[in-house]
């Protein structure tokens, strides 16, 4: 690491249009640094997914600069970008006749630019991986053959085989049950705070995100609401505005975690 | 994309080898018996005849018909089915559809109408050997090709099912103005033309070959050397796009050298169908779905079954002759409905194994 200081990946005032909406994303302004969680949140077509993207590189800002290290990220290798950035869309193909192992093998493309086979350090990694993710026991299995939260864990422990310094996930315990969304999330701590990456997840489990994530960034509309720790940003006055749903905040004895509730969807519209 | 069952164990070099390499075997065993089988099954004088060939002190009309006729039909069978093979694989990747064929943008078709034209309008010429209708079908084909291309390419990537639509469309027009093409001909131009129609595997001549080898060996090259790439891009363009594959060049260059080749197939042999669309399922259901095997020995084992179906096209009457006591003749089947007709049943039963 050259400079502790800078932002692995740092935005500065982007914002982004599609043709029929020109004008969606309004400037966002962003640094990922090493040891970070980021959660985006907010309601359904806040922008969340498109920011992931515009992260990823998968499209291009209309508006503002992104740095990867302080280089201008459009202008990055595409493959030097891979090796840098892990990227898991929401949707994933599910029907493939390829074993859970040669998904996540898939993953350590990048890091090989010739070369037919994997190596044998190849192969480690993403068995490494599969066990990171619970999902070492179906390896050898046909993709096809999984249920749908067993094929997003195999989806990650891809991305993780990436080795990426950065890893963008849009909502990546949407299919899981309650207690791998724990471990993923706990997971995903780990590799930010053990591991030094920079991670951001996109979701709408506001609890996962608040005990989890060591920062959130709220959306809504396109629009950023706030950034910053959980416990600043995830207050029921801002989340009621947001999502027009009244939420209240209870706390279990025993622990000073203070839980968020929805309970009713407001009456009056935005 | 939707997938029929196969291995799912990781590939290894010995894997590779051993699956490649039995192949390439293949590919030997059948361009050796090949001076051996035409209209008869001579293999037992197949030694003598390759000692001549080595020799090069051959000569009388045994010799002729084995070198002259027999291998280089071989030899454009294993090409025309290699070629429609690997591209149907190539594209059964691209268009994540399992009923993705060389076909499927319209080449067949754009090259069929060329060919009905030439034949409509009577022209006889050859230039350097090759006949006016190929070129015309070659034409034709890639004629179509460009404008499902250019027509489907905006400033943002391809989606495959706009490419899959404007193809299909496109080939519908065709086909309604070879029904045009061929309702204005005449008897023997219409007999030519669903001769043509069915496909061929008459030798194309020397011409036809110094043509053709330059421009499918590079196809074939760069369509195997995307196995890496196109093995991310089954898991999605933006997945595939984050993990260093550019997927605008992969699509392009893969379209390109696809069609290209199958042009070159389709004007010197005719629209030969299944090949392209069973073989590469067959292949799958033996190595996986792992393009970086999947595309070369898909392409072999349609060189293979082409060659086999050639036969089989040129011993079908003989044989049938001999069961019945009757002469038949020497007739060769159109090589299209002995390909179908191998074709059609296997592709049957593996959709049946599939929903098994």
């Amino acid at each position: 690491m050259p400079d502790a200081d800078r932002p692995l990946l740092a935005t500065r005032d982007v914002s982004f249009g599609f043709p029929e909406r020109p004008e969606f994303l309004k400037p966002v302004t962003l640094e990922l640094r090493a040891g970070q969680c980021w959660g985006l949140i907010g309601p359904n077509g806040a922008g969340k997914s498109t920011l992931l993207r515009l992260l990823a590189g998968l499209a291009s800002p209309s508006g503002g600069t992104m740095q990867l290290n302080g280089i201008d990220l459009a202008t990055v290798p595409m493959r030097e970008r891979a090796r840098r950035i892990a990227f898991l869309p929401q949707h994933m193909p599910r029907d493939l006749a390829n074993s859970a192992l040669d998904v996540v093998l898939m993953g350590r493309y990048p890091h090989r630019t010739l070369g037919l086979f994997e190596s044998a350090e190849d192969i480690t990694i993403a068995r490494r991986c599969l066990t990171l993710t619970d999902a070492e026991p179906f390896a050898e299995r046909p993709l096809a053959t999984l249920s749908g939260g067993e094929a997003q864990r195999v989806h990650l422990a891809a991305a993780l085989a990436q080795s990426p310094s950065i890893l963008l996930l849009d909502e990546p315990t949407a299919a899981l049950d309650l207690r791998h969304q724990l471990t993923i999330f706990t997971l995903l701590r780990q590799l930010a705070q053990r591991d030094g990456l920079a991670v951001v997840v996109v979701t709408h489990d506001l609890n996962l995100a608040a005990r989890f994530c060591t920062h959130v960034l709220l959306l809504n509309d396109g629009r950023t609401i706030a950034t910053g720790i959980p416990s600043a940003v995830l207050t029921p006055a801002v989340l009621e505005q947001v999502y027009a749903v009244r939420i209240a905040q209870v706390s279990t004895p025993g622990d000073d975690h203070c839980w968020l509730l929805p309970l009713a969807p407001t009456e009056d519209v935005r | 994309m939707t997938t029929l069952a196969g291995p799912a164990a990781t590939l290894s070099p010995v894997r590779y080898i051993a699956s490649l390499g039995l192949c390439a075997l293949m590919i030997g065993v059948v361009l050796f018996l090949s001076p051996g089988i035409g209209s008869k099954i001579e293999i037992a004088s197949l030694g003598n005849a390759w000692r001549a060939f080595a020799s090069g002190a051959g000569g009388g009309d045994d010799y002729a018909i084995a070198f002259r006729i027999r291998l280089p039909r071989t030899i454009l069978a294993l090409q025309a089915g290699i070629t429609l093979s690997l591209c149907g694989a190539v594209f059964q990747t691209l268009f994540r559809n399992a009923l993705a064929t060389p076909y499927t943008l319209g080449i067949s078709s754009g090259g069929a109408l060329g060919a009905l034209i030439a034949i409509r309008a009577g022209f006889e010429v050859a230039f350097f050997g090759i006949s006016s209708v190929s070129f015309c079908a070659f034409g034709g084909a890639l004629a179509v090709v460009g404008v499902v291309f250019l027509f489907t390419r905006g400033t943002r990537r391809l989606t495959t099912n706009e490419l899959l639509l404007a193809g299909v469309t496109v080939g519908m027009f065709c086909s309604s103005m070879m029904m045009l093409v061929t309702y204005l001909s005449n008897a023997r131009q219409t007999f030519e033309i669903i001769t043509w129609m069915m496909g061929s595997l008459d030798p194309i001549g020397n011409m036809g070959n110094s043509l053709s080898w330059p421009l499918l060996i590079p196809a074939w090259a760069v369509l195997i050397l995307s196995a890496r790439a196109l093995n991310q891009y089954t898991l999605g363009e933006d997945l595939a796009a984050t993990r260093g594959v550019n997927v605008v060049a992969l699509q392009g260059v893969c379209i390109l050298f696809a069609s290209l080749a199958t042009a070159i197939v389709v004007a010197f042999c005719g629209p030969i169908g299944f090949v392209g669309l069973v073989v590469p399922h067959l292949t799958a259901l033996i190595v996986g779905r792992d393009c970086r095997v999947l595309l070369p020995a898909g392409a072999m084992l349609g060189g293979v079954f082409l060659a086999v179906c050639d036969w089989l096209s040129q011993l079908t009457m003989p044989l049938a002759g001999w069961l019945t006591g009757r002469e038949l003749g020497g007739i060769v089947l159109p090589i299209g409905v002995v390909t179908a007709v191998l074709g059609v049943p296997i592709f049957l039963v593996l959709l049946h194994r599939r929903k098994a």
